[in-house]
């Protein structure tokens, strides 16, 4: 009778069904009701509560205890923000995944929750089907394995292999299934059956990934990993990014150098082989907007009366030269910046335009008939006893072989 | 004049016409579309033949076009090694001479269809006719060109029969009788009587201000008109009393400036005189110049006959036939704009004008 009495009445939450977001585990109606009835400030001090707690609990020997107030933090603000993704729970499930990150025991990594409050923030801000979002879902899976987080949970595994296998990274997909075998996952029967649905799979379609590969020892999970594990930065390989960054080893020219010794074991930083499956121990996780703020474009609406950038403004030299004549104002379609005619004043103050250039047939040289200057110009005729003493009025490389270009009918 | 719808003897229903020509009237010209592939340098009517011309052209051609039928066809055409820049028919109408830019002097049998070199100058061929010279009247080429030389060829041999010296590069030539008048650079004139062709007869400086373009020859022999590039056109005479009586210049090409800024005095634009033809019967003479305009004109009665609107291309050169009755003029670029007036789209036609006696015959005074 007592369970009838704590049903939750449904109409309560119904006028907000649209707006919830549905969950992989679904949600706590009763969670949900208490806070869709709940106040402003009412939540704002049961987050209060929270934080407090997450203080309380710093540097207790039993780490567990941290994760289960992480756990219920992180459960109370999903049913908070309903609505799906939220700065709070962004901020918190990133101070809970740094603070996983640095942990030095394994017991967060491998713990069920951990993984839960993993998958929850793939699957709430990293969503889209698109292959760019999938591999950056698939580039926090690998941070995951190479940071030993839920290495030994099956469902990790068939999480990966789902997203792989949307992909269409079909032997990825399988060998990663095949390597939560090796590491002994649990629960195995899940993982068995995972890979055997693949292999049913693709045998269906028809899809040949070609013979797996051996994991037998740690040095085949590592190779193997090796070979997946590369992830993108900027968009170029980890690899390839981690080899560039290799200083300069001196020539075995260079004899002009000393020699250093150094004690065996103490390996220099240059000749440590790059593991791109090793983070280095200052390499900490990066929030969503560290993350992408270089490997996205930003796009921003353009606001209007909005100053996005200051232009540089260029200075004039002191020294320069104040300009001495006057600008031309002519200009014709071929750049002259004098007009082709010549203005005659009469007696009588009457003028005459003449259309003519007069200044190409009447040279201090002598006088050119047009006939004479076109067969000049055009590469005809070459004077003997008269050059034509200043330049012509094209330039010799263009001599041009007929006088007209090809004319239209008239 | 089987093509030509107006004969040369009809004039206008009212017996009077106005001075100015409309487009309409030229309505059926014959047009050459695109007689070369460059621009037209020279036009000459066979002496023998109403409907015989040949046209020379910078494209390097000298061709013969036969316009008979009312509508042009091509009968010969020949090269030169460079730009053609004149063109003149033998007298008997038997073979064309043409000169031009690779300085030869080459003769085209019409008959035969075969060319040859009869001459050659130092520099480009500018222009040439042919004389009947000396005292027996011997039919021989005479030639000037911009090696400051006129040179006499009997067509024969390849040396010229004389050589005069020209004060200046000969730009223009024409004779008609025993007159031949040389227009050279610096606007020199050399006046040669081809009764003694071996020595200049007189020389003269142009009264025009400015460069001289053509020189033409009137009919009775007696005198010369001199264009120049300023839109003048002088009337001269080769008797001096005469030339005192009757000697004048005019002006010509020019029209009003369209474009004149409110308040600025008036401004005339001025054209060259690219040509003059005098009519080989009334003696009455036409211009035409690089506004696209070409009108004809009575020396005697000193008035214009009639003025023909702009055809918006410049008229590098007009002559008449044997008769008179069909003039011709070409539109061509005649670079005197220089490069900046080389369009693409400029025109480049021959055009056959049937003319009429109210705008070629001088008008007696009553």
């Amino acid at each position: 009778m007592a369970m009838f009495l704590d049903a939750v009445p449904f109409d309560e939450i119904d006028e907000q069904k649209e707006n919830i977001v549905p969950q992989r585990r679904g949600r706590s109606a009763r969670a949900l009701r208490q806070v869709l009835s709940s106040s402003r400030t009412e939540i704002q001090r049961v987050s209060d509560r929270y934080e407090e707690r997450l203080r309380q609990v710093t540097g207790r020997s039993n780490g567990l205890g941290r994760l289960q107030v992480y756990t219920e933090y992180i459960e109370w603000l999903k049913n908070v923000h309903h609505q799906g993704a939220h700065a709070d729970l962004l901020r918190v499930m990133e101070q809970f995944i740094e603070e996983c990150n640095l942990r030095s025991d394994d017991t967060w990594r491998d713990h069920q929750q951990c993984l839960n409050i993993w998958l929850y923030y793939i699957d709430t801000f990293f969503p889209g089907s698109s292959m760019s979002q999938m591999q950056e879902r698939r580039d926090i899976y690998i941070y995951m394995f190479r940071n030993k987080v839920a290495r030994r949970r099956a469902e990790y595994y068939v999480e990966f292999s789902k997203l792989l296998f949307e992909m269409k990274r079909y032997r990825e997909c399988g060998d990663f299934l095949a390597v939560g075998r090796t590491l002994g996952a649990e629960p195995r029967e899940t993982l068995d059956e995972k890979i055997a649905e693949l292999a049913e799979v693709l045998a269906e379609n028809g899809v040949d990934v070609g013979r797996r590969a051996d994991l037998n020892s740690g040095s085949d999970i590592e190779r193997l990993l090796e070979k997946y594990g590369n992830i993108r930065v900027l968009d170029k390989d980890l690899r390839d990014v981690l080899r560039s960054n290799k200083p300069v080893v001196a020539s075995v020219t260079d004899h002009g150098s000393k020699l250093e010794i150094h004690a065996d074991g103490d390996t220099p930083a240059n000749t440590r082989k790059h593991d791109v499956f090793c983070d280095d121990e200052s390499s900490a996780w990066q929030s969503k907007a560290e993350r992408l703020q270089e490997n996205r474009l930003r796009v921003t609406p353009l606001v209007p009366e909005t100053n996005i950038a200051s232009l540089k403004q260029g200075t004039v030299p002191d020294d320069e030269e104040p300009r001495s004549k006057k600008l031309t104002i002519f200009h014709d379609d071929i750049g002259r910046t004098e007009p082709v005619y010549t203005v005659l004043h009469q007696d009588a103050g009457l003028h005459e335009k003449l259309d003519l250039n007069l200044k190409l047939l009447c040279r201090p040289s002598g006088e050119f008939s047009p006939e004479h200057i076109l067969a000049v110009m055009s590469g005809y005729y070459y004077p003997k006893s008269r050059a034509l003493e200043e330049p012509c009025e094209m330039p010799p490389s263009k001599k041009q072989k007929t006088l007209q270009s090809p004319r239209p009918n008239c | 004049m089987s093509f030509f719808q107006s004969s040369n003897s009809s004039t206008t229903s009212t017996g009077t016409s106005a001075t100015m020509a409309t487009e309409a009237d030229l309505g059926n010209d014959i047009v050459i579309q695109n007689p070369a592939d460059d621009s037209i340098s020279d036009i000459a009517f066979s002496p023998q033949n109403d409907f015989l011309l040949a046209s020379s052209s910078w494209d390097g051609k000298v061709r013969i076009w036969d316009v008979q039928s009312g509508t042009a066809q091509g009968r010969s055409q020949y090269e030169h090694k460079g730009p053609v820049l004149t063109t003149r028919w033998s007298n008997d109408g038997s073979k064309v001479a043409s000169g031009g830019c690779d300085n030869a002097v080459q003769l085209f049998d019409v008959a035969t269809g075969q060319s040859n070199q009869v001459g050659a100058h130092d520099s480009a061929v500018s222009s040439l006719r042919f004389v009947n010279c000396g005292p027996s009247n011997t039919e021989c080429l005479v030639t000037g060109s911009w090696d400051k030389t006129i040179k006499y060829w009997d067509m024969r041999q390849p040396n010229p029969v004389s050589t005069l010296m020209m004060p200046e590069r000969v730009y223009t030539m024409d004779n008609k009788a025993q007159l031949l008048v040389v227009g050279t650079a610096e606007r020199h004139i050399a006046i040669i009587n081809l009764s003694n062709p071996g020595t200049i007869f007189k020389t003269a400086q142009s009264p025009l201000k400015w460069q001289t373009r053509v020189v033409a020859c009137y009919n009775e022999g007696d005198g010369y008109a001199i264009g120049s590039v300023e839109g003048r056109c002088a009337i001269r005479y080769v008797d001096d009393e005469v030339q005192k009586k009757n000697g004048f210049s005019f002006k010509c090409h020019r029209m009003a400036n369209p474009n004149r800024a409110p308040g600025t005095a008036n401004q005339s634009m001025v054209y060259p005189l690219n040509s003059i033809a005098f009519h080989p019967i009334y003696g009455t003479f036409g211009t035409a110049g690089g506004d696209g305009c070409f009108n004809f004109w009575d020396k005697n009665h000193r008035h214009r006959l009639k003025g023909f609107p702009s055809l918006r291309a410049s008229i590098p050169v007009i002559n008449f036939n044997r008769n008179g009755s069909i003039f011709a003029y070409a539109l061509s670029y005649d670079w005197h704009q220089g490069y900046a007036g080389n369009t693409p789209g400029y025109a480049n036609v021959i055009r056959l004008h049937p003319t009429r006696d109210d705008e070629v015959k001088e008008k007696r005074k009553r």
